[in-house]
């Protein structure tokens, strides 16, 4: 498959600050990539440089198989929607979208139609004589994509793009966003802090935690097969229990006080060393204390439910456990009107299949 | 008893500091202003004599019309209202972005001494700037009064200039170069149009200083460079005379205009 950004070994420092520190990204053609991370991991760091706006300290990048170190920022063919929108106040809505086409010297006629289009596709269509200020923060974001996309480029870049919407409208938008790209074939970097959005949206995900990539991989990947506590911890809700590793193997056995519980790794660990098993509230069952029993591939636990909370779709159940550590469980409401299954004091035992846990170090 | 009395004690000093500060900003008005509105009454007035008023007329503004050296010396000041304003307003547009946008070596150095012409009294920037042409042998002329102009008023336009650009989000420029503009675009559809309240308002900051400046251009005065001021000046030698009021007056409706025109430019983006 063919690159569309390649970023390898990459570190950009600002003065101290090592924003962005070693990383390699191969992100395809046509591909939904999504980074992921909380506030300050280096994601704008990442797509500003991708854009020419900084250049690496170390590293390099390419773009479409050139490599583009001293390509200026408007020679790339990359599109930015910026986190802060920067839309031209001095330009009505229409004029800051057709600003690239008329860079590119495309014919005024064919500007006009490309514009109105761009701007009916953010559902922008009536607003092309406003000014920026005279617009909502949703409605600014919809005309900054509208003006990156109108110029087909090979890559957009997008930084939190949707941030400023409202959930009906973002949730209209992601699928608006996820036809376009799929419609175009334009190769999608997109920056989130929300990782339900980044799940739902993207081909992969780069899981980023202080400047370096945690994880990439899909979806899907990430989320059963986290590489460190950290994603876990990131990517949806996730139950730790600490221990010690007592054996590894085939499957990996964590000691947490005296109970053996088993589960898969995906990383290397040494016997004795601190590590947490890691279980997602959905993968657990709850059984009463008395039909408590082990099996071959799954993993036991006795404990005391101490909150039981209805959300609708699911109960969710937190479960005091006799090694003193708190998870969640939760357990879809299959049936109308059906009660809680369990009720706050009661002697349970939480089990998991020896695949839906992951073993991590701590 | 005492919680009841306080508010009341309050108010009456504050009625009270309200009221005295109106009168001294009053006071301060008539002090700043009286003797402008002085000036402009006398100059309507029908005696030669300045301080004896006779009657209404508008005689001297019809000799001040009629005067052939004041025209030449509107002539003058214009002209080198204009170039050095012009001047002055590309140089200090270009210093202000300079000073926002690029690191260089030596920039804090030069930060600093660039609004020296703003804080220096004038008679020192005219002195040192006299003993300078002196130095280098260049014979005064009009052309020294206007690169002394032109000295002075860039700082004031690179201030203003620099107070705008640094209000401007820089994401703006990098949005045009993202949307494939060069520099010298960018520069143009962008960064220009955004600071081109600041600009005009540097420009007409400094049309105004050149036309006001006395102590520099006397200083600098060669042959034909007798400006309005310096004409004004040299007149006095006679006395005031209601022309020189009048001559006063078209000066302070002029530069009133311009300060007005520039603060409505400011305040309205
Ligand atoms: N121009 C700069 N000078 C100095 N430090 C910077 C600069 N730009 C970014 N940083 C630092 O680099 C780190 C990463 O910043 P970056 O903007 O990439 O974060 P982010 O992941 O986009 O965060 P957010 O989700 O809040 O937007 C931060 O610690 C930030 O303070
Ligand atoms: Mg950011």
């Amino acid at each position: 498959m063919k690159s569309a950004v390649q970023i390898s070994d990459v570190t950009k420092a600002f003065g101290d600050v090592v924003a962005v520190n070693n990383i390699s990204l191969d992100i395809a053609d046509g591909e939904f990539f999504s980074m992921l991370g909380p506030s300050g991991c280096g994601k704008t760091t990442t797509l500003r440089l991708i854009a020419g706006f900084e250049q690496p300290t170390i590293g390099q990048i390419s773009i479409m198989g050139q490599p583009v170190a001293g390509v200026p920022a408007y020679r790339r063919p990359v599109n930015t929607v910026f986190q802060s929108y920067a839309l031209f106040p001095h330009m009505t809505v229409a004029k800051n979208v057709a600003f690239g086409l008329e860079m590119a010297k495309i014919p005024q006629n064919e500007i006009e139609s490309r514009t109105n289009a761009a701007l009916e596709l953010v559902q922008m269509g009536s607003y092309g004589s406003r000014r920026p200020t005279q617009l909502s923060g949703g409605q600014k974001q919809r005309v900054a994509l509208a003006r990156a996309i109108v110029n087909q480029p090979r890559v957009l870049l997008l930084d939190e793009p949707l941030g400023a919407l409202d959930l009906k409208l973002r949730k209209d938008m992601q699928l608006e966003l996820k036809q376009i790209q799929e419609e175009l074939g334009i190769t999608f970097i997109y920056v989130t802090h929300d990782q339900e959005e980044a799940i739902t949206m993207s081909d992969r995900i780069a899981v980023m935690d202080n400047g370096i990539v945690a994880q990439i991989g899909s979806p899907k990947e990430i989320y059963e097969n986290p590489v460190s506590r950290f994603v876990a911890d990131f990517i949806g809700e996730t139950n730790f229990i600490k221990g010690k590793i007592d054996s590894v193997g085939e499957t990996t056995v964590l000691d947490a006080q005296g109970i053996h519980l088993v589960g898969s790794t995906s990383t290397e660990l040494k016997k004795g060393q601190d590590a947490v098993i890691a279980i997602r509230p959905e993968k657990i069952s709850i059984v009463s204390a008395k039909d408590a029993g082990q099996s071959a591939n799954k993993s036991a636990i006795a404990g005391t439910v101490s909150q039981t909370i209805y959300i609708g779709t699911d109960t969710r159940y937190q479960i005091e456990l006799t090694t003193g550590d708190k998870i969640f469980a939760r357990l879809q409401n299959l049936e109308a009107g059906q009660d809680v299954q369990f009720n706050k004091g009661d002697e349970v035992s939480v089990e998991w299949s020896t695949q839906n846990a992951q073993i991590l170090a701590e | 008893m005492a919680l009841a009395t306080v508010p009341i004690r309050n108010k009456i000093r504050k009625s009270f500091n309200e009221r005295a500060l109106t009168w001294l900003a009053v006071g301060l008005f008539m002090f700043l202003y009286l003797p402008i509105i002085i000036l402009i009454v006398y100059s309507f007035n029908d005696n030669r004599f300045v301080s004896v008023w006779t009657g209404f007329s508008t005689k001297w503004y019809g000799e001040v019309f009629r005067d052939p050296q004041v025209a030449s010396a509107f002539r003058t000041s214009m002209w080198l209202a204009l170039w050095s304003t012009g001047i002055a307003t590309v140089f200090g547009t270009l210093t202000a972005i300079a000073m926002e946008r690029f690191k260089f070596w030596g920039k804090v150095t030069y930060d600093a001494i660039l609004y020296l012409p703003i804080i220096i009294p004038d008679i020192v920037m005219a002195l040192s700037t006299l003993l300078f042409f002196i130095m280098v042998g260049v014979s005064l002329s009009r052309y020294t009064v206007l690169i002394a102009h032109v000295a002075f008023n860039i700082a004031f336009v690179a201030i203003i200039v620099r107070a705008r650009l640094s209000d401007m989000d820089s994401s703006l420029e990098e949005a045009a170069a993202d949307l494939g503009a060069n520099p010298w675009q960018t520069f143009r559809r962008v960064t220009v149009p955004l600071l081109l309240p600041g600009i005009v308002a540097g420009a007409l900051l400094a049309f105004t200083l050149s036309l006001d400046d006395f102590v520099i251009t006397f200083f600098m005065a060669g042959p034909g460079s007798t400006t309005l001021p310096v004409y004004i000046f040299s007149k006095l030698r006679f006395g005031v005379t209601p022309e020189v009021n009048a001559i006063s007056t078209l000066m302070f409706l002029g530069s009133t205009i311009l300060v007005i025109f520039s603060l409505i430019i400011q305040r309205k983006t």
